[in-house]
């Protein structure tokens, strides 16, 4: 029986120092959502998904429509500027198709402002008709 | 006894692969080497191995009737039915911590495995304080409640020689029943579970990562830790009402208080982390109350296991009490410490704007729930500290608990139906009037009506309390169903849905929230049975073959004696006739049992379950001629309800547990 514990204990000790050996990379890299970048994707993420819920919200009749404008306006500045920090760290620009996934357009009336540039990405003053860093023309869109 | 070495090799390895796993994992942290962290995850999986293997071998010699070991001598015996062979794994102290420290190696292995590659930052210190745990409750179970200690007889001689007993000591007999055997794993899950939040909080603190991140990756298990210890709360309740034959399922018993009070921390944490994953705010709040949950869970364990509860002198007979005392303190200092010193990370990243927002519901919420959790706390430990100061035991018995909870559990039901209705932020006139028209209608109504059909329905007339009970209850149902019915409407104007599929693609889309608003729903119904409780009857009847009492609108008339005698135990049951307006409706038989392996009594009652309410009869004994039984009934009415809303509950845990639909991921068509 004695034998039986031993061997049990060498092969989980065999296991668990097995890493020990290996070649490759020792330094530890951290993973993507680790990294100062990775938490404000988090970050714009959820900013992302209020965005959403609050639109639904408004075209449920929750929220009254003074409230839907400023509460929008702030949690739009919120994602602006999480971006723009995630632009420093990446050393560019956010490319124009995360820009506009990242803020769903307002749901109802009143129509809403272009929030970034189809064209380059820019984020656009609430009611500029053209880029500020393009120039490119901003078509509003119909709101549903 | 081979088995026996092995579990307790197993046991003795593990400890030494938990210290191992904990240092790996700290000098790899600190060294930022890949191969120590790597050695700290594959350690963590040996350990969880090395205790199944333990646990494995404690069960197998319990299913072959090994009674050379004390634990099974002490708990089983040869005629115990399999079932309950399998639960007295857990009916004892040894056997109970060993199932602990096997869930929590298991949660520990499940977590580093899901968690190395998305969180390896987080993960190298969030391992060793899940590995000092194991090492504490591998410590207890290795010198301190060994499950393997084995009898030995002294020969004439004098030397020590193994000892088998012919047949074991069998289980408690309260024990033996369907929901004992499985309601403490599911409690241990839940206890157990919030080790994984509470270590990704820690490592949180320490490595100063304390924006949503930890938070999203917490939130899943929390929710099960949460879900679980929910289940075994009503598993715990259930047992009660089935087995002790006193009527109800609730006594604000300590055990029962011990599993409450780390439940309702848990339930302000599940709120409050919401608010730091949408506003940045609450952090302070949030790490505390996830390390306020693990700490409760250990006491929790503590209380029960230790026996102080019933009296500071078991508490010094007992093995554990001093281990987990020093483990407590030890705990509550570190988490103190580490909170103060983190507190500039944690600070808010917006402000409540506004009393009526959804940030300050959620506050009002976390300070109801720590409020009701101090307050059933200082209760359920009053009696030792009484002890400990006059040298007298002063019970703190149900008033006090039912005075505190009623009125901060109306005031939670109340917020159950507020809080999801305002907005962040703040709420203007116009949409508080918008969303709070209805519900405030169907509240008031309610009053009146359930007054008038009390009477007729339940046999009494409510006093303030249950009125206002039902009242809320109304309030809160309507702000769902409206909820549900003002989201269904705007999908199917939105994408042109039938209104049963907006429904269903709405709970999808939205889980998080619209599960949550079932686990509320589920909370009402509870309440409406807790409500219930209100119009209880009892009746003691005396009765000889042949005679019949009345209870409520009930004639109950016995039938006769009958007797039962097997190898577990003997037993006389008494055959009763419900009847009501000469119309027979059911056949309840309780049954009083001595059994035979432990020499203990015990009372099956039997149970005619309505919706409105339930029969419940127990067979208290023989009158002393000796030719009539005395039978203790009950109309306990809505009980059925308290059931209902926790199975309710826990499907709406599952619906917010299920992973979110992403943006453009399909929907139901």
């Amino acid at each position: 029986m004695n034998v039986l514990l031993l061997l049990m204990s060498v092969v989980l000790i065999a296991f668990v120092v097995w890493p020990a050996f290996k070649r490759g990379p020792q330094q530890w890299q951290f993973s993507e959502e680790d990294t100062p970048l990775g938490r404000l994707a988090t970050r714009r993420e959820v900013l992302v998904g209020n965005l959403t819920d609050l639109d639904f919200e408004f075209a449920m009749g929750k929220v009254a429509e003074e409230d839907y404008m400023s509460l929008r306006n702030s949690l739009k500045q919120q994602t602006l500027r999480i971006m723009e920090q995630m632009e420093v760290l990446q050393g560019g620009k956010v490319k124009a198709s995360e820009a506009s996934k990242a803020t769903p357009k307002a749901a109802g009336s009143p129509a809403p402002a272009a929030d970034f540039c189809p064209a380059c990405g820019q984020a656009t003053p609430g009611n500029a008709r053209f880029c500020p860093g393009c120039g490119g023309a901003l078509v509003l869109e119909e709101s549903r | 006894m081979l088995l026996a070495d092995i579990g307790n090799y197993a046991l003795i390895a593990a400890l030494v692969f938990a210290c191992a796993a904990t240092l790996a994992s700290l000098s790899g942290a600190r060294l930022k080497d890949t191969r120590l962290l790597l050695i700290g995850e594959r350690s963590v999986y040996a350990v969880f191995l090395l205790v199944t293997v333990s646990i494995a071998s404690l069960w197998t010699m319990l299913l072959s009737d090994e009674f050379a070991i004390r634990y099974i001598y002490g708990h089983s015996s040869e005629a115990l039915p399999l079932a309950y062979k399998v639960g007295s794994l857990w009916s004892g102290q040894e056997g109970s911590l060993l199932l602990w420290t096997f869930v929590l190696c298991a949660f520990s292995a499940v977590a580093v495995f899901t968690q190395r590659h998305r969180h390896n930052r987080l993960l190298p210190v969030a391992i060793p304080v899940m590995m000092v745990t194991a090492v504490f409750f591998l410590f207890l179970n290795n010198f301190r409640t060994n499950p393997f200690e084995q009898w030995t007889g002294i020969t004439a001689a004098g030397a020590e020689v193994p000892f088998t007993p012919d047949d074991g000591r069998g289980l408690n007999p309260l024990l033996q029943h369907w929901a004992m055997v499985i309601h403490p794993p599911i409690l241990y899950i839940g206890y157990i579970g919030f080790v994984v939040p509470f270590a990704f909080c820690i490592a949180a603190l320490v490595t100063r990562q304390l924006g949503s991140s930890w938070v999203v990756t917490v939130r899943r298990w929390t929710l099960t830790a949460w879900m679980f210890l929910a289940a075994g709360i009503l598993l715990g309740g259930k047992w009660a009402y089935m087995e002790l034959g006193w009527g109800g399922y609730w006594a604000w018993d300590p055990v029962e208080n011990a599993s409450l009070i780390p439940w309702l921390t848990g339930t302000a944490f599940l709120h409050s982390v919401i608010v730091q994953e949408k506003r940045g705010m609450l952090k302070v709040w949030n790490v505390t109350l996830i390390c306020l949950t693990f700490i409760l869970s250990i006491l929790g364990t503590f209380l029960t296991r230790s026996g102080v509860v019933s009296s500071v002198h078991s508490f010094a007979q007992s093995n554990v009490g001093d281990a987990f005392g020093v483990y407590l303190v030890l705990t509550v200092v570190g988490c103190t410490a580490l909170i103060l010193s983190r507190l500039p990370d944690l600070r808010s990243e917006g402000r409540i704007d506004s009393f009526v927002s959804r940030e300050a519901g959620f506050l009002f919420n976390n300070l109801l729930f720590l409020v009701l959790a101090l307050a059933v706390l200082f209760g359920t430990v009053f009696p030792i500290f009484s002890e400990l100061i006059t040298g007298r035991v002063v019970n703190v018995n149900q008033p006090f608990f039912n005075f505190i909870a009623i009125p901060i559990g109306l005031l939670i039901l109340w917020l159950t139906g507020i809080g999801p209705l305002l907005a962040y932020r703040k709420t203007s006139h116009s949409s508080l009037r918008r969303n709070f028209t209805m519900p405030t209608v169907a509240g008031i109504l309610a009053g009146p009506a359930f007054y008038a059909l009390s009477d007729w329905a339940l046999g009494g007339r409510p006093g303030p309390w249950p009125l206002i009970s039902v009242m809320l209850c109304a309030f809160v149902v309507a702000t769902i169903v409206q909820e549900f019915h003002a989201g269904a409407r705007t999908r199917m104007r939105q994408h042109k849905e039938l209104y049963p599929l907006a429904l269903l693609n709405l709970t999808r889309r939205n889980n998080r929230r619209y599960g949550g608003y079932i686990v509320h729903l589920g909370i009402v119904l509870i309440f409406i049975g807790i409500t219930g409780q209100a119009f209880t009857r009892e009746v003691r009847g005396v009765v000889g073959k042949g005679e019949s009492f009345q209870v409520g609108p009930y004639e109950m008339t016995m039938d006769g004696f009958r007797s039962h005698d097997d190898a577990l135990y003997e037993g006389t049951t008494i055959d009763l006739i419900v009847t009501r307006n000469d119309r027979a409706l059911y056949r309840l038989s309780p049954e009083k049992r001595f059994y035979k392996a432990s020499e203990q009594p015990a009372s099956e009652v039997a149970i005619a379950r309505q919706l409105n309410h339930d029969i419940y009869v127990v067979f208290a004994g023989i009158n002393e001629d000796g030719d009539k039984a005395v039978i203790q009934a009950y109309i306990n009415p809505l009980v059925a309800w308290v059931w209902i809303g926790g199975i309710v509950m826990i499907l709406g845990t599952l619906v917010s547990m299920l992973p979110a639909l992403k943006p453009g991921q399909s929907e139901v068509r």
